[in-house]
């Protein structure tokens, strides 16, 4: 019961209080629980099951309620590895697009029984450490990584000049929950990494995949590319490099990310499976793809796919200074 | 009695050393269960019966892990009721949640579940390029500047 109280009112931190009725989209039975604790501590809400709305149902609602400034949209939703069809899936870009960002709260892979896991921390906590690290990296021009139980992997990042962004849950455009993240657009990366932890992103390696374990995949980088994959696991390996011939845009680093959820790190081997909020765990990951600007063009060989890999352990160090170690 | 118990020792020592040196959760599940004083009571007195052990299942629900210990009667050997034994674990707390002593083995298996890895998709239906594919965060690439709190 605690532990539910502490993180509905946590989560509660991170809504605006501009809003006087939100629309809540829940997928029972998942979000039994989350309907139960959080919907009466909304000022007003409507719940809404997006999966059983058609299409037309889902524009009618962006219509009808997302231009009106005090109304916000807040969703809860399970990734099950299925794919929409088209229709289905032009009406929920709809929805994310239709709907002003600084009134939507988006939860994926959110539900009852890592609710309590992943907001067990305080947001603001969590968003005073994002702008202390942002000011902490923006001073180092190379930043490294190393795994201390793994001397054979390391990377450099070279971030000169780099604009580092804090996304903390709190402003207006960061829409996803649990947040707590610095990241940038590093100007290179070398090295080789041995990956520990979790692939997520718009190919659902996680949902496949799970925890990456030590010597299942190793990835070589070089000029900010993925130069080589090798590893144990073969069907991982051929999945990644079935998507990297195919998306060539994905072998670029767009996103040099610096989570700082520990309330993510506790929930991280919660389920067997990987998640879009393992991002969030303290630590970095590397974003491949979309994150890049130029490399956001397919006709320029760029991809609309991101895929964040995700290091369970591990040090950043600037210098002779760590910055993190995890 | 005793060399049933000296061998579920030993595994239970193999299987810590196993837990420790790697990063698989289910060994970390597997040794949770198995430490537990009903789980280890229960397979001490199964082995102890003769009957004979396959293997132990680890599937993985929303936020705990169920590990089966299934056991079989030896050929020939009448009974009805059911000899696997199901721990439900949960790693977030290191505590086995229950203890099933006499568990249909069916009950818990091929069903997906939240938070259950799915080997089987196929990720090529997703590598294919699609408009604003990422329900993801804008790329405004400068400074916050100052911090504001709505809490």
């Amino acid at each position: 019961v605690h532990d539910w109280e502490r993180a509905v009112a946590n989560f509660l931190r991170y809504l605006p209080q501009s809003v006087e009725r939100w629309v809540v989209a829940l997928e029972p039975p998942a979000h039994e629980r989350i309907a139960q604790n959080l919907t009466p501590r909304l000022p007003s809400a409507e719940v809404v099951v997006l999966d059983d709305m058609s299409p037309a149902g889902i524009r009618d609602l962006v219509d009808a309620q997302g231009t009106r400034p005090d109304v916000g949209f807040l969703e809860f939703s399970v990734n099950t590895g299925q794919l929409w069809d088209n229709e289905r899936r032009e009406a929920m870009t709809e929805l994310a697009a239709g709907w002003p960002r600084d009134r939507v709260k988006r939860c994926f892979d959110v539900w009852d029984a890592n609710f309590t896991a992943l907001f067990a921390e305080d947001p603001v906590e969590v968003s005073q450490r994002c702008y202390a690290l942002r000011d902490a990296v923006t001073a180092h021009p190379l930043l490294e990584y190393h795994n201390p139980r793994n001397l054979t992997s390391r990377l450099s990042f070279g971030c000169a000049g780099a604009a580092w962004t804090a996304y903390t849950g709190f402003e207006a455009f960061d829409h996803i929950l649990p947040s707590g993240e610095v990241s940038c657009l590093p100007r290179s990366v070398t090295g080789r990494l041995e990956v520990q932890g979790w692939i997520v992103g718009t190919i659902p390696f996680g949902l496949k995949y799970g925890y990456v374990r030590r010597g299942d995949l190793a990835l070589a980088f070089d000029g900010g590319q993925v130069t080589a994959v090798t590893g144990r696991n073969r069907p991982l390996c051929a999945d990644l490099d079935k998507a990297f011939a195919k998306l060539a845009g994905l072998c670029s680093v767009g996103e040099l990310g610096i989570g700082q959820s520990t309330a993510v790190a506790g929930a991280a081997m919660l389920h067997e499976a990987a998640y879009h909020w393992h991002e969030r765990h303290f630590g970095i990951h590397l974003g491949l793809g979309v994150e890049l600007p130029e490399a956001n063009d397919p006709e320029r060989g760029g991809t609309a796919h991101h895929l964040d890999i995700v290091l369970a352990t591990g040090a950043l160090i600037a210098g002779s200074d760590v910055l993190a170690e995890w | 009695m005793s060399e049933p118990l000296v061998s579920l020792d030993d595994e239970i020592e193999k299987l810590r050393t196993i837990a420790a040196d790697t990063d698989d959760p289910r060994s970390s599940a597997l040794l949770l269960a198995v430490t537990d004083d009903r789980v280890r009571s229960a397979l001490t007195e199964r082995i102890a019966e003769g009957h004979e052990y396959v293997g132990a299942l680890t599937s993985f629900q929303a936020g705990t892990v169920d590990v089966v210990f299934v056991f079989v009667r030896r050929p020939g050997q009448f009974g009805l009721v059911p000899l696997s034994i199901l721990a439900t674990v949960e790693p977030a707390t290191q505590r086995v949640q229950r203890v099933v002593e006499h568990h249909y083995v069916n009950d818990t298996r091929g069903r997906p579940r939240l938070g259950a890895r799915q080997p089987q998709i196929d990720l090529s239906r997703f590598i294919f390029e699609q408009e604003d594919l990422r329900p993801s965060r804008p790329e405004p690439r400068v400074d916050n500047g100052p911090q504001v709190y709505w809490a």
